[in-house]
């Protein structure tokens, strides 16, 4: 599961990042990047991109967009789910982050984390886009995060974590048009534990509502 | 902003009214930007969270034009059945985020200040009067504030209306407000010449 994310840049700190893609202007930082709310990401169009995408992916085939809202789709099981198998072919798309959430349960209470690269730099999750067209002929387009199993540093909180595509696989996730899902297997390694980094953070993060840079501060217990 | 702790925020923006030349009302340039993106953006500084932003025609370009601000989206496929469908879509997702109220903004209403929101928020907070609306030149205006106790009255609303429906069996507290441009409403491109002249300086009340 990954359902909070952050990337506390800027339009210019995103081209500074990321050279080979293209950003749209007017980005602002944001620390509580929600389910429900526009991500962006960088789909397998060719163009090198990026985009806004409502994060909770509608298939193309559901009547009512309303019901079907998938914030995650599990890697190993994407290319056998209905939701999902379309998109993991034919529609990958890279969602840039600086760090994510994850929160450990300890009985009734939840205790979040936050996990970032130990360079502090922002990075790519995998994500699949689909389009879902309106009654009226106009599309929308949404997405979801692919999650694997937990890498040592995230297993202690949490059994799965967003997968992180290291740059090296950029190209390969967003060549455009059809890939077989079985030569994208490796992909779905955890990153590697060693280069990340986590610590505890405050409950105000459980509040979509709040978006703000104390949310990624440490706290101790 | 104290006023409004535990009161979030809808921007109704599903319509599919195309009085404007053919050009979706929501998606006007006024002011330097578009009418949804100033109504999403009074709504975030009046400190209205969450703010959702309803949509459904066009829904692709009108959540596009709220894009870089913190507000949730909300997809109305029913928008052509009327405003209630957006309606209840809101008041469900209010009523599951366990807010106190609600400020329900037109996309078509620019100037609106934040200050008026809050006031509103104030007001329901003193009071805690169900409805509370603003009473610009001695009429009824918009944005509404409802109350949770409302929230299920909403989800039972049919037809092309919104909260005004309620008002006969709850009638609303007004509060009064001084400046009548807050009531300005791009209705007609009259309306649209007259509030968003090209070039023109809005400076706020």
């Amino acid at each position: 599961m990954c359902g909070r994310f952050t990337l506390t840049l800027t339009t210019e700190d995103l081209q500074a990042a990321f050279h080979q893609f293209v950003f749209p202007g007017g980005v602002q930082p944001r620390y509580n990047i929600a389910p429900g709310q526009p991500v962006l990401a960088v789909p397998n169009d060719g163009r090198f991109t990026a985009a806004h995408f409502l994060w909770g992916l509608v298939p193309s085939w559901a009547k009512d967009p309303r019901r079907y809202r998938f914030i995650n789709a599990r890697a190993e099981t994407a290319a056998q789910k209905p939701a999902f198998r379309a998109a993991l072919r034919r529609r990958r798309c890279l969602v840039l982050a600086d760090g994510f959430y994850e929160w450990q349960r300890l009985g009734d209470s939840r205790r979040p984390f936050y996990f970032t690269l130990k360079n502090r730099q922002p990075f790519a999750l995998a994500g699949l886009w689909e389009i879902w067209m309106g009654p009226d002929g106009s599309e929308i387009t949404t997405c979801a995060l692919l999650t694997t199993r937990a890498n040592a540093l995230v297993a202690p909180v949490h059994a799965r974590m967003p997968v992180i595509l290291p740059p090296e696989t950029w190209e390969a996730w967003l060549q455009p048009g059809e890939v077989d899902p079985a030569t994208m297997e490796p992909l779905w390694r955890p990153y590697p534990a060693e280069a990340m980094q986590r610590w505890r953070v405050s409950p105000a993060v459980n509040n979509p509502r709040v978006d703000a840079p104390h949310l990624i501060e440490a706290v101790t217990a | 902003m104290s006023g409004c702790a535990g009161i979030g925020g809808v921007v109704l923006a599903a319509g599919g009214a195309r009085r404007m030349g053919g050009r979706l009302k929501q998606l006007l340039p006024c002011k330097g930007e578009v009418l949804v993106h100033r109504a999403a953006r009074t709504a975030l500084e009046a400190g209205l969270r969450p703010v959702w932003v309803v949509v459904g025609a066009q829904a692709q370009a009108v959540w596009q034009a709220v894009a870089d601000l913190p507000v949730e989206i909300l997809l109305n496929p029913a928008w052509e059945a009327g405003q209630s469908a957006s309606v209840r879509l809101a008041a469900a997702a209010l009523r599951r985020a366990r807010l106190a109220g609600g400020v329900f903004f037109p996309a078509d209403q620019p100037f609106v200040p934040p200050a008026l929101v809050t006031a509103l928020c104030e007001a329901y907070c003193r009071t805690r009067a169900p409805i509370v609306t603003p009473e610009i030149a001695r009429e009824r205006s918009t944005p509404v504030l409802v109350a949770a106790s409302i929230f299920p009255l909403l989800e039972e609303l049919h037809g092309d209306t919104g909260a005004r429906a309620l008002f006969d069996r709850i009638p609303p507290l007004p509060l009064h407000w001084d400046a009548p441009q807050a009531r300005a409403e791009i209705d007609t491109p009259a309306d649209y010449r007259r509030w968003c002249p090209e070039g023109a300086t809005w400076q706020g009340d």
